[in-house]
């Protein structure tokens, strides 16, 4: 369980905006970096107000972020990043797909299971039907699909 | 009346079908989060190269005026806009959905996008030429501020701290000019080379809206049937309140009308500008973002009366009055059709059928639309792995089939769970994306003005001076006024409370 407070959200739009401030003033003296510059300078004197609103009123409730029962789903996105071009769109949608569907499920038994499979399926033949034969995406593919 | 020598055209056999084709598959389309109407129309340009320049036509418009509103489908029920347009109606649609009130919001946004679209469409009808002329008056200073004014509309709207919201835009606006410069050629930021082609704003779209909400879902396990109560609403009842709310359907609809006209500013800014003005007007400011009906009636009458001028411009002078009517041009050069006066004269059987058929369309979307509402039920039951699983790899498919890069696909994932931690830290997505759309339109207008300004007295003059520039101006600061106003408002009542 991550825990998220107010200061670190100023800190955080600090650190942005100041990253692209020395993105933007780096970039060098073409006219083409004056809309970027102009955007920066906005961003930081919105990063200072701020920082000065923090100071000024620092009753903030904290939130929190789950990332252990997000590790599953957020793994599965990256080895789509990682492998989605090498083993295809279709198997590993079907591999993702199955994934979420069981982790995330309440019932772990076999008939939820099936189901799963069962479900599974039928969407990858909507997705395909609707992609790779109505609208003719071409999506990576790995052997048959 | 020239229009209704050719009015019995749209009802031959052949033209009724694309018609209800185009508009079941453009509610389905816009309701499937990521699909939205450009990305509909794009992909069905091709579709209709076999087609006759009325038919292919007639569908695509069809398509245009159905996803609109079928994007407030998954806007409604997922907190996901199907579309930039449906962004507005998120704010107070899916608070009424967790009210239970799922199937009512529906028969508004319907209701609600009939009626300004047949306004839109009749605008479209009889003002063409006067419009027109309106619409020139727009130069580069005009069109940079309406962009500015559009960030910080949604930026004092969408967010519970305005300068998280204008910083939000800001970011929007900076990401947007990634890749190279539209008018000097000069490339930006491209720190790889996936992002030399800049960011794809679908790619955003579905990454920034799509996947925090799956995320969101994922770690509160929140069952949606559990949430959810469909309670019973009469499609007459509905119609009786909605058609009273006057002042929300007039205030969209004018807006929309006038949004529309003007080049490139779109549905999202419509839906947006229309939802700012019916909150300070009305006199329950309080109840909305907790799903006020006004909130909806006036997004999706605003978003859906933008179709028809949108096309004002295009028809007339060849310039785009939304993203999509900009791929709808395309529809007519592939059929030869260049927009001008010849499309008056030349092609008027094919020109007047067309926008014929798009009022049609109309009476079509709000019957299917209506439809389509009432099995809302089956979507909000889905458990909530299943909707996680699908919405994800819809959300990969829909975005990569836009330019077939994986790239897309990777900026898309990226900008979606950082967007989430984002959310956390109390930022909001429409900001962003609102920024992204708008950030080309606010840059290539800023360089044209300085181009012009270093002839004459300098940029800031050219970008100040002049009725329509300081109006414009002053509805920017009037917007982040309202917003500080509102905030401190909101702050003092938490204190008392």
């Amino acid at each position: 369980m991550i825990k998220i407070n107010k200061l670190s959200s100023v800190v955080l739009v600090l650190i942005l905006s100041i990253l692209l401030a020395y993105a933007s003033f780096s970039g060098g003296t073409s006219e083409a970096y004056i809309f970027p510059k102009l955007l920066s300078t906005v961003m930081i004197i919105l990063s200072f107000l701020s920082l000065v609103l923090y100071f000024y009123n620092k009753n903030e409730k904290i939130t929190e972020v789950d990332i252990k029962k997000l590790s599953i789903y957020l793994g599965s996105l990256l080895l789509f990043l990682v492998f989605g071009e090498l083993l295809g769109f279709y198997f590993l949608a079907v591999l993702i797909f199955l994934i979420i569907c069981y982790v995330y499920s309440e019932k772990k038994n076999k008939k939820s299971i099936f189901y799963n499979f069962l479900i599974t399926l039928c969407f990858i033949i909507f997705i395909y039907f609707l992609f790779a034969i109505l609208l003719k995406v071409q999506a990576p593919r790995f052997f048959l699909f | 009346m020239e229009f209704l020598n050719y009015f019995s055209n749209v009802f031959t056999f052949g033209n009724i079908l694309i018609l209800i084709l185009g508009t079941v598959g453009g509610l389905l389309l816009g309701a499937a989060p990521g699909l939205s109407p450009t990305m509909a129309v794009a992909l069905l340009i091709p579709f209709t190269f076999k087609m006759s320049p009325e038919q292919g036509l007639i569908m695509l418009g069809a398509v245009y005026t159905a996803t609109v509103a079928g994007g407030a489908i998954s806007a409604i029920l997922l907190k996901i806009p199907g579309a930039p347009a449906n962004i507005a109606t998120v704010m107070d649609g899916y608070p009424m959905a967790q009210k239970g009130k799922s199937k009512e919001a529906l028969h508004y946004c319907f209701i609600s996008s009939f009626v300004g679209g047949i306004i839109g469409i009749l605008v479209l009808i009889f003002f063409t030429p006067l419009l027109a002329n309106v619409a020139l008056k727009f130069g580069p200073s005009h069109m940079f501020w309406i962009a500015i004014f559009g960030v910080t509309v949604i930026a004092t709207l969408d967010s519970n701290s305005i300068i998280k919201g204008l910083f939000s835009g800001a970011l929007g606006l900076w990401l947007a000019t990634i890749g190279y410069d539209s008018v000097l050629g000069v490339e930006r930021f491209v720190f790889n080379p996936i992002f030399s082609g800049g960011i794809n704003i679908i790619a955003a779209l579905v990454g920034l809206f799509a996947i925090p909400q799956v995320l969101s879902m994922l770690e509160k396990k929140q069952d949606l049937s559990d949430q959810f109560q469909m309670e019973k609403k009469s499609l007459f009842q509905s119609m009786k309140y909605n058609l009273s709310r006057f002042k929300a359907l007039t205030i969209g609809s004018i807006t929309g009308v006038i949004i529309g006209l003007i080049p490139g500013a779109g549905g999202q800014i419509a839906g947006l500008v229309s939802y700012d003005q019916i909150k300070k007007v009305s006199k329950n400011k309080e109840n909305f973002g907790k799903g006020e009906p006004d909130g909806i009636i006036a997004a999706e009458s605003a978003n859906n009366a933008m179709v028809g001028p949108s096309l004002v411009p295009l028809l007339t002078l060849g310039v785009p009055g939304s993203p999509t009517a900009a791929v709808l041009l395309g529809g007519l050069l592939i059929h030869g059709m260049f927009p001008g006066p010849n499309l008056f004269t030349i092609y008027a059987e094919t020109t007047w059928t067309f926008i014929n058929s798009l009022l049609v369309a109309q009476f079509l979307m709000l019957i299917f639309g209506l439809y389509i509402s009432g099995l809302a039920k089956y979507v909000i039951k889905t458990p909530v792995n299943y909707m996680a699983a699908a919405i994800t790899i819809l959300a990969i498919f829909g975005t990569y089939s836009v330019q077939h890069n994986f790239a897309d696909v990777m900026v898309m994932l990226f900008l979606g769970v950082s967007m989430f931690f984002l959310s956390k830290f109390g930022f909001t997505a429409a900001p962003i994306v609102l920024g992204l759309i708008l950030g080309p339109i606010a840059e290539t207008n800023f360089s044209q003005a300085k181009i012009i300004a270093d002839t004459q007295n300098g940029i800031f003059d050219y970008l100040t001076i002049g009725p329509l520039n300081l109006t414009i101006i002053s509805l920017c600061i009037l917007s982040i006024i309202y917003g500080l106003f509102t905030e401190i408002k909101k702050k003092t009542n938490d204190k008392d409370q």
